[in-house]
């Protein structure tokens, strides 16, 4: 597991870091492939109800942006572990910025219609409003500054995986190999309603044990 | 209306097929006061999975991107010079040099016309490679990235060089080198320095132009 990412990493930062520009460049757009679709859907996940439609889309490029700045210039990590908390900690401060830019512009839009109405007000934010939802993403900053993330020790699985039952820890394997529910289902002869209860136990348990380790 | 454990179970095989399951799709599966449930299980599971198993045609799709290409494009132009970057990004935002600095100007209220034009003389600097991009304050860093209409990390001044993976650590100081050196001949030599930059000039104080352009992220 984490084979093909940890195999093109390892490429890209050797390459990197001798020079090899043409080899640096293949693997590093590898790597933004083939995590492009888990960035959207972390943003996703990190913005909530906080951000609409078009401002997830932008955090989405501001995030693609960062970790891709980031790998180019200042990554300088060996494993996929760091990689993911890297990008996680990227996906963070992108949804930061994309807030950030959206408040700014709704304290500073000044309607072009001067016959508006009051209503026309709502959604802007006054001053002590403005202050105020930027001292919450000051915070929000800080906290994501300290953030360790979830799959960023691959120590934390090891650990985790221990921690579950036998069934549980075969089914993560499996699951964590690629296996579609069919296999798995051949593999441990057991129905797919079992299979499904067993995916949705183990991540709860997984949530459950990250409250509880300590790298 | 899906329960919770098919609409993951389904999910978690499209992901691992290489299908590109669509999250919210995936979430309008079950019945509204599931979902944040749902939502937490699939965060845990995106943490956790591995890559997909994606064909040669997703994988092209993906490359097609739009998003992905201007940040692949990003991070390209984020290892030229500095002062390259500047210039493009203010040749695509259609700026004159005099108009980034007014601009500035107003922003850093800078009243003094003296002030503009210096602050003209150190962009030119800096687009002729001619200042250390490392010295711009974070907050120059933000007003540029506004003016210009970009995203502030594509203005991230370069990294110092790393160490190769693996290198070994720096050696302990260089002082130890010295030792190895006639002691009379290395303390006349510093002595000389000192005494010449006591007799220099005291360089003029900075003012906040200076700041802004060679005070360091903090100025």
């Amino acid at each position: 597991v984490g084979r093909i990412e940890n195999e093109v990493l390892r490429r890209f930062v050797a390459a990197r870091d001798a020079g090899d520009a043409a080899a640096a460049d293949r693997h590093y757009n590898q790597l933004m492939q083939l995590y492009f679709d888990r960035v959207g859907a972390w943003v996703r996940f990190e913005s909530g109800s906080r951000l609409d439609a078009q401002e997830r889309e932008d955090a989405v490029e501001r995030a693609l942006v960062r970790i891709s700045v980031n790998l180019r210039l200042s990554f300088n990590g060996s494993s996929v572990g760091e990689w993911v908390s890297a990008a996680r900690t990227a996906v963070k401060f992108a949804c930061i910025d994309t807030q950030r830019a959206s408040i700014r512009k709704r304290k500073h839009e000044v309607p072009l219609d001067e016959t508006r109405s009051d209503d026309d007000d709502r959604g802007r934010y006054d001053d002590a409003e403005h202050r105020e939802a930027m001292d919450r993403l000051a915070q929000a900053e800080a906290d994501a500054a300290r953030v360790e993330f979830f799959a960023a020790e691959a120590a934390f699985l090891d650990w985790a995986a221990g921690k579950l039952s036998p069934r549980r820890r075969e089914v993560l394997e499996l699951m964590r190999q690629g296996k579609a529910t069919r296999e798995i289902m051949e593999i441990l002869g057991i129905g797919e309603n079992n299979v499904h209860q067993t995916y949705r136990r183990i991540l709860e348990d997984l949530r459950t044990l990250h409250d509880d380790y300590t790298p | 209306m899906t329960s919770i454990e098919q609409a993951l179970g389904q999910f978690i095989d499209d992901w691992n097929a290489g299908r590109r399951p669509d999250l919210d799709a995936c979430l309008e599966r079950v019945p509204e006061a599931d979902r944040a449930q749902l939502a937490a299980l699939l965060s845990t599971w995106l943490d956790v999975a591995p890559v997909p198993a994606y064909s040669d045609e997703t994988l092209a799709e993906i490359a097609a991107e739009p998003k992905l290409q201007a940040a692949i494009a990003a991070g390209a132009a984020a290892i030229a010079p500095w002062g390259a970057r500047l210039r493009r990004a203010r040749a695509s935002a259609g700026l004159a040099i005099g108009e980034v600095a007014r601009q500035l100007a107003e922003t850093f209220q800078l009243a003094e016309p003296a002030q503009a034009q210096r602050t003209a003389e150190y962009l030119e600097r800096l687009e002729d490679e001619q200042l250390d991009a490392r010295r711009l304050s974070g907050r120059l860093l933000d007003a540029l990235a506004s003016i210009l209409g970009i995203d502030r990390d594509r203005l991230a001044p370069e990294a110092l060089p790393m160490p190769p993976l693996g290198a070994a650590p720096a050696a302990g100081g260089g002082k130890l080198f010295r030792a190895e050196q006639d002691r009379a001949e290395w303390i006349a030599d510093d002595i000389d320095a000192l005494s010449q930059a006591a007799m220099a000039p005291a360089p003029p104080p900075m003012d906040e132009v200076d700041r802004l352009f060679l005070g360091g992220p903090e100025g």
